[in-house]
């Protein structure tokens, strides 16, 4: 590390923003020894990290909704369980609607049989099968470090190498396969290994969520195989509690927080990092700062223009962020499912046609009829009997004219038509809370709404997330780093990108 | 029984053509089956209406290899190609948009709409020309097979990976957004004009049941620059005569080097005996005998239609049941009185090119959307050419064909595709009524109309759920992938029957490289013709 400067700066390390993937990457590297501060703008308790009450007893969760993609086995370090967290290996309960019209498990074979019939049992075993075999090779792919094609025969193109043969030894038959399923349309994965109605739907709708397209989009194939990989622990208390072990681990680490402070813009000397300006005018002062914030917020208002280099600039020209998803949450004060004792996701779309009508809607500047809905019924935010839901509305775009009163009281109405239709014991909420794209950015100050940080598309994903020449943390500015869930490997892996940034900052440092 | 042949060609279309050609050339005796009375298969010329030519299906000449038209002497057997000299685009605002060859002309109309596009224009044009050299090798040579350990196949993967990093990161990175990125998302990175990015991005979609926001459609654009240097569209023409000029330049050749072509000569089946071909059954009941036969059908026709399912490995059938069609565009065929005026600029000096109806990316997305319905577009795609304009062989003196290439008309109706015979007239209306709103007048010069919908190719052409490409020109299947993994040089389950058409690596279009490809395999392949045949 450099010393250019006559003070000695403070820190080794600035982490900007204080959702998970920030909280675990000043964990990550507080406990490698950096020096490290967290900044974020939010209150500590007030992030999209936090619940809010919807209704007294309602609690419902900001904008992380669940701990399942989190990949508990990158944390290895930061040792939550002595800080309390501990993990809960059932994985979420599935439900889509059977033929007959009524919900059913779709992760289940026995349900499956009775629902589905016994041939959408037999391929959703052979799915599981297929998903199974690739889960280590596919993660030792993206819960890793990209890699640097620029490297001459560096040690990253040979790990590619021996990834990549890892993949070959699983038989030319399960290669070949996974070639055809990750550039394949959803539409075409479901047709050919679950089904197109509503089976298939409940596993093809949750995994484009993040995207403007429908399950006739090519590469959505990949996002189905991605999401079908999650093992389904969950952190026992959710999002908040993981929230606060992680930054429990970087405190008990030495790391510094500054919660409710700004930035107003990242310092450079000549070309280089050199600490942070925040909004009560204090300089932290550190040889490198990593941002985790929104990609495009961060390089937009982290600094002053013209500061930024040509690569960083065009990925925050080019980087696509249009959020489809709005939020709905519903404080139901009778479960529309009875007797559960922990949250279910239900998809209610009865086939893939369905949800490509949603998503396309996004385009046609048109609400759509039946929208694609992911709901999570959650009993244990409610008071006893009830239920909090939690929807998410795949499709809805930004409407000419944005969102006035009218589209939002029309869409709310599809919508509970929908629940309606789809719980014949759904009555009027106490309370509900509805979320567009454009009040997600607001509220939570993420670029364009989208929940994934950045669209997840064939082309933004691995070494393309952001861009093959960022997906590997550093940047062409000395001493800025970037993390987030704009980064490889991204939303499908909360808290990934965190880690495997401070990673790479500790091997800078020569710390690693 | 009768005489023996080396090698059966089943198929007279421009690829089967081109292998029978390079095997002749080789000293190979082989026979062409073409099942119509014309030669070129999709790429065919036919008087559909007395003094009017029209290219029937196939209408403009795109990536026809220069290495096979110097190989067959093409130019020696009568192929006369004529530069696509201009795109133009109406708008239904009274205004409109020329590209024209020369650039400075380009960018003044670009510039009308907006300056930034026509600043960046040039620079985009550059890029693609750079990107395009990197993937012509690939369209040049045998697809790379990732399931093979042995060396020589190593050395090609490494080979092609270390193409691949023979450049600066921008470069790599452009590359890999091309293959993964929607037309519509990668044209936004560099132009903000809705009316230059409409028409540019249509040519991701054409053959493909995908819209121009669908992920993996930008790849196409690049197909538009691999021709000469610096962007211009040379590398897209008309042939003289029409597209069955190609064609017949190459069945010359082939005739030249001494193969012997036979229309009317349709194939009923086959012959396979103990998992390898022998030879194929005339319709009439003749039987040839071939040490090899191939193949210039699509795989379905190939294989289900030729050969049968029964005799095909289960994995091998799995896998061409995956194989996806899904055809998504029409043809209509105008005679015209006289020359069509466009209301938003009069003349046909813009007109001598092709002419794209694709006034806005919204107009687009509704177009796709109806075709997922099940409807054909009632507003579609269309591209149009005026071929008389350059060609005046084509139709009587003063008079006038125009081609009309329509997308969206989804092979899968809601009703099914057996509803088409009953759609044809009101798909053609709505081509004709698309573009009555830009040509004033043009319901009274139309003297004939031929209307070909995704069923009428089928049934006519032989193109399973018509798709023009003999199967989607879609990541997934392309490549080694082609028609099936493993299966994607040339070769088949079936020893000594091969697939010469665009349903093998690299794909549609008239490039001619399957069926060259196919030749090259066979001749260098120790099981195929150069072991003198076991059979």
């Amino acid at each position: 590390m450099s010393e250019s400067s006559d003070v000695r700066p403070s820190w080794d390390l600035i982490v900007l923003g204080g959702d998970l993937e920030g909280r675990a990457a000043a964990a990550e590297a507080a406990n490698g020894g950096l020096r490290t501060l967290l900044v974020d703008e939010f209150d500590e308790h007030a992030g999209p990290w936090d619940t809010t009450d919807l209704a007294p007893g309602f609690h419902a969760n900001g904008l992380v909704d669940d701990t399942q993609t989190v990949p508990r086995g990158l944390l290895a370090n930061l040792d939550l369980a002595s800080v309390g967290l501990s993990w809960h290996d059932a994985p979420t309960p599935r439900y889509g609607v059977a033929p007959n019209g009524t919900l059913a498990r779709v992760d289940d074979d026995h349900e499956l049989s009775r629902a589905f019939g016994p041939e959408a049992a037999r391929r959703f075993g052979q799915w599981r099968r297929f998903v199974h075999q690739l889960k280590g090779p596919l993660e030792s792919l993206f819960l890793e470090h990209a890699p640097d094609p620029s490297q001459l025969a560096s040690k990253d193109l040979f790990g590619l190498a021996s990834k990549l043969l890892g993949i070959r030894r699983l038989g030319k038959d399960t290669m070949f396969e996974l070639l055809r399923v990750v550039p394949q349309p959803a539409w075409d994965l479901a047709d050919e290994r679950l089904d197109t109605g509503g089976f298939g739907a409940a596993w093809i709708a949750p995994a484009i969520l993040g995207l403007p397209h429908g399950p006739r989009a090519p590469g959505t194939g990949a996002l189905v195989l991605l999401e079908s990989m999650l093992e389904g622990a969950r952190v026992e208390g959710g999002p908040p509690v993981l929230a606060a072990a992680l930054l429990a681990s970087a405190r008990r680490a030495g790391a510094g927080v500054r919660f409710g402070l700004g930035i107003r813009r990242v310092l450079l000397d000549e070309g280089r990092v050199r600490g942070v300006l925040l909004s009560d005018g204090s300089e932290c002062l550190a040889p490198a700062v990593l941002s985790t914030r929104p990609l495009r917020r961060s390089l937009r208002n982290d600094f002053r223009p013209g500061e930024l280099p040509p690569a960083l600039e065009s990925i925050a020209e080019t980087w696509r962020t249009r959020g489809t998803v709005a939020l709905l949450r519903l404080a139901l004060e009778h479960s529309p499912l009875p007797n559960l004792d922990r949250t279910v996701r239900v998809v209610s779309a009865p086939d893939l046609q369905t949800i490509e009508a949603s998503a396309e809607a996004h385009w046609l500047d048109r609400m759509p009829e039946r929208p694609s809905l992911v709901i999570d019924v959650d009993p244990t935010a409610a008071p006893e009997g009830g239920a909090l839901l939690n929807v998410q509305v795949h499709g809805v775009g930004s409407p000419t004219g944005g969102f006035n009163d009218a589209k939002r009281a029309q869409l709310e109405r599809v919508v509970r038509s929908e629940l309606a239709r789809l719980f014949p014991r759904f009555r009027d909420p106490v309370a509900s809370e509805l979320l567009t794209p454009a009040d997600l950015e607001r509220r939570f100050q993420i670029d364009g709404g989208h929940l994934a940080g950045g669209e997840t598309s064939l082309d933004r994903l691995w070494v393309r997330r952001p861009h093959l020449a960022l997906s590997r943390y550093a940047t062409p500015l000395e001493g800025f780093y970037l993390g987030g869930q704009a980064i490889h490997p991204g939303a499908n892996f909360r808290t990934a990108s965190g880690i495997l940034a401070a990673r790479r900052v500790l091997e800078d440092t020569g710390r690693a | 029984m009768s005489k023996t042949y080396d090698t059966i060609v089943i198929g007279g279309g421009h690829n089967g053509l081109t292998c029978a050609a390079y095997l002749a050339k080789a000293g190979k005796k082989v026979l062409v089956l073409e099942r119509r009375h014309v030669l070129g298969g999709a790429a065919v010329s036919e008087e559909v209406f007395p003094g009017f030519t029209f290219s029937v299906c196939s209408y403009v000449v795109s990536l026809l290899r220069p290495w096979i038209i110097r190989d067959l002497e093409l130019a020696r057997f009568g192929l006369e190609m004529i530069p696509l000299e201009t795109s133009f685009t109406p708008y239904l605002d009274g205004r409109s948009m020329c590209r024209w060859a020369n650039r400075g002309d380009s960018l003044r109309e670009i510039r009308a709409f907006s300056e930034k596009d026509a600043e960046v224009y040039p620079q985009f044009g550059k890029w693609m020309s750079k990107i395009g050299q990197f993937v012509k090798p690939i369209i040049d040579s045998p697809a790379p097979d990732p399931g093979s350990f042995s060396p020589r196949e190593l050395a090609s993967l490494l080979s092609l990976g270390n193409r691949f990093r023979d450049a600066s990161m921008d470069v790599m990175d452009f590359r890999l957004k091309l293959l993964t990125m929607s037309a519509v998302d990668f044209l936004d990175e560099w132009f903000e004009s809705d009316a230059l990015k409409a028409p540019m991005s249509v040519s991701g979609i054409i053959g493909t049941m995908l819209g121009v926001r669908s992920p993996g459609t930008a790849y196409v654009l690049l197909h538009h620059y691999m021709g000469e240097i610096d962007g211009a569209f040379r590398s897209w023409g008309f042939s003289k005569g029409g597209t069955g000029g190609v064609s017949n330049a190459i069945a010359n050749s082939a005739r030249y080097f001494g193969a012997e072509i036979m229309t009317e000569a349709p194939v009923s089946r086959i012959v396979v005996e103990g998992e390898t071909a022998k030879g194929v059954v005339l319709e009439d009941g003749t039987e040839l005998r071939a040490n090899d036969v191939v193949s210039g059908c699509d795989p379905h026709r190939t294989f289900f239609g030729l050969v049968g399912e029964e005799l095909l490995p289960g994995e091998f059938s799995a896998g061409l049941r995956r194989y996806r069609y899904r055809g998504s565009s029409g043809k209509v065929n105008l005679a015209l009185d006289r020359l069509p005026e466009f209301a938003c600029r009069p003349g046909s000096e813009h007109l001598r090119g092709d002419i794209a109806i694709a006034p806005s990316i919204a107009y687009l997305d509704q177009a796709y959307s109806e075709a997922k319905a099940g409807q054909f577009s009632r507003r579609p795609y269309i591209n149009v050419v005026i071929p008389s304009l350059v060609d005046p062989s084509v139709a009587p003196p003063g008079k006038h064909v125009m081609s009309c290439f329509v997308q969206y008309a989804p092979y899968e109706l809601a009703e099914g595709p057996a509803a088409w015979p009953a759609q044809r007239n009101a798909f053609g209306d709505a081509v004709i009524d698309t573009l009555a709103e830009y040509i004033p007048g043009f319901h009274d010069m139309i003297l004939h109309r031929q209307v070909l919908t995704p069923w009428d190719l089928e049934q006519e052409f032989g193109l399973t759920e018509g798709n023009i490409f003999h199967g989607e020109l879609t990541l997934e299947q392309l490549a080694f992938q082609r028609p099936v993994a493993g299966f994607a040089r040339h070769k088949t389950p079936i020893r000594h029957l091969w697939l010469a058409g665009s349903g093998a690596h690299p794909g549609g279009g008239i490039m001619g490289s399957p069926g060259a490809l196919c030749a090259k395999a066979m001749l260098g392949s120790k099981s195929g013709v150069s072991s003198g045949g076991r059979a």
